[in-house]
């Protein structure tokens, strides 16, 4: 039983140390990781933008409580909106150029998956708009859970111009069929079996059971028997040692 | 090894799989590294503790239902 729990115990380092090694392997399109700060980032002045999750504005999925539950093989169009706002009164309105719009999701403070828009190359505007198609990918069978996302929209110099960070809760298929829930339920049954059982562990403990004493007057012990002669051949007679009765005598 | 240290162990594994539990099941989002290192400590010390007195009640539960086998002497 030993060996099995130290079985145990490497699974669970093994799924510890995959949960924070997965989010720095690029599973999805894009390359660059995402902001890892939990924190809303602010935007550039006078530009503002909306993101909306298959037509849920984000900025409602702000918390984990709150986070936009969709199925992990659905896929979701993501659009942004942007547009410049006048900085104070009679100000005219700045221009950008809005190139490129981000979706990354975090875990453990690393991009797990990160989705970009591909780059267009228009002029300065006022405002704009960006639609994208986004799916987990791979992911889906790995992991389920409560994800932070981080919506981004870039100038064409990559200055970061707006992000929102919102939550959503994917859902494995049939809720529970992804490899890491299913790891770690195998593990916790094992561990809960582990510890309905450690009340015998205080028995290995406990002292060993008294013996009764020897007894006072030690004997030497007895040679052990001699084995038995062999038994002759059925017909013959054994042959007589000097000394010894033979059968049938007085 | 005592029933409490036994069960304290198996609980530093149980807290740790709870949290990640909980974060799969979107009850915890464990979005940065330093909080959810934060938590996973969290739920290994509350585990280890908590599961190491349930071992040692269950340990003396056993040794009460079930006394080492001490014979006087003589």
């Amino acid at each position: 039983m030993p060996g099995f729990r130290a079985t145990v115990r490497v699974g669970v380092l093994a799924a510890a140390a995959l949960l924070m090694v997965l989010p720095a392997i690029p599973l999805a399109a894009g390359a660059s990781p995402a902001p890892t700060s939990g924190a809303r980032p602010t935007s550039a002045p006078g530009f503002s933008a909306n993101v909306y999750w298959n037509g849920a504005d984000v900025s409602s999925a702000g918390s984990p409580s709150s986070a936009i539950t969709i199925s992990s093989y659905a896929s979701v169009t993501v659009l942004y909106f942007w547009n410049s706002t006048a900085t104070g009164a009679g100000e005219p309105l700045h221009l950008y150029n809005v190139t490129d719009a981000r979706l990354a999701m975090t875990y453990f403070g690393y991009a797990l998956s990160t989705r970009d828009v591909p780059p267009v190359l228009g002029g300065t505007e006022t405002r704009g708009s960006f639609d994208m198609s986004w799916n987990v990918g791979a992911i889906q069978y790995v992991l389920g859970g409560t994800y932070l996302v981080t919506a981004t929209l870039f100038a064409a110099n990559g200055t970061n111009l707006w992000s929102e960070n919102f939550y959503v809760h994917l859902v494995p298929p049939y809720s529970l069929l992804a490899i890491v829930p299913i790891l770690l339920i195998i593990i916790a049954i094992f561990e809960v079996i582990a510890i309905a059982r450690s009340g015998r562990q205080a028995a290995l403990k406990a002292p060993p059971s008294a013996k009764p004493p020897p007894p006072s007057s030690p004997a030497p012990s007895p040679p052990p028997p001699a084995a038995p002669p062999p038994t002759p051949p059925t017909g013959e007679t054994p042959p007589t040692s000097p000394g010894s009765t033979p059968p049938g005598g007085p | 090894m005592s029933a409490a240290s036994y069960a304290a162990e198996s609980g530093v594994v149980l807290g740790i799989v709870f949290v990640l539990l909980a974060q799969q099941f979107g009850y915890l989002a464990l979005a940065s590294l330093t909080t959810g290192i934060l938590d996973i400590v969290i739920g290994a010390v509350i585990g280890g503790v908590l599961f190491g007195l349930i071992g040692w009640a269950l340990g003396h539960r056993y040794l009460r239902n079930h006394p080492p086998d001490v014979t006087p002497p003589g």
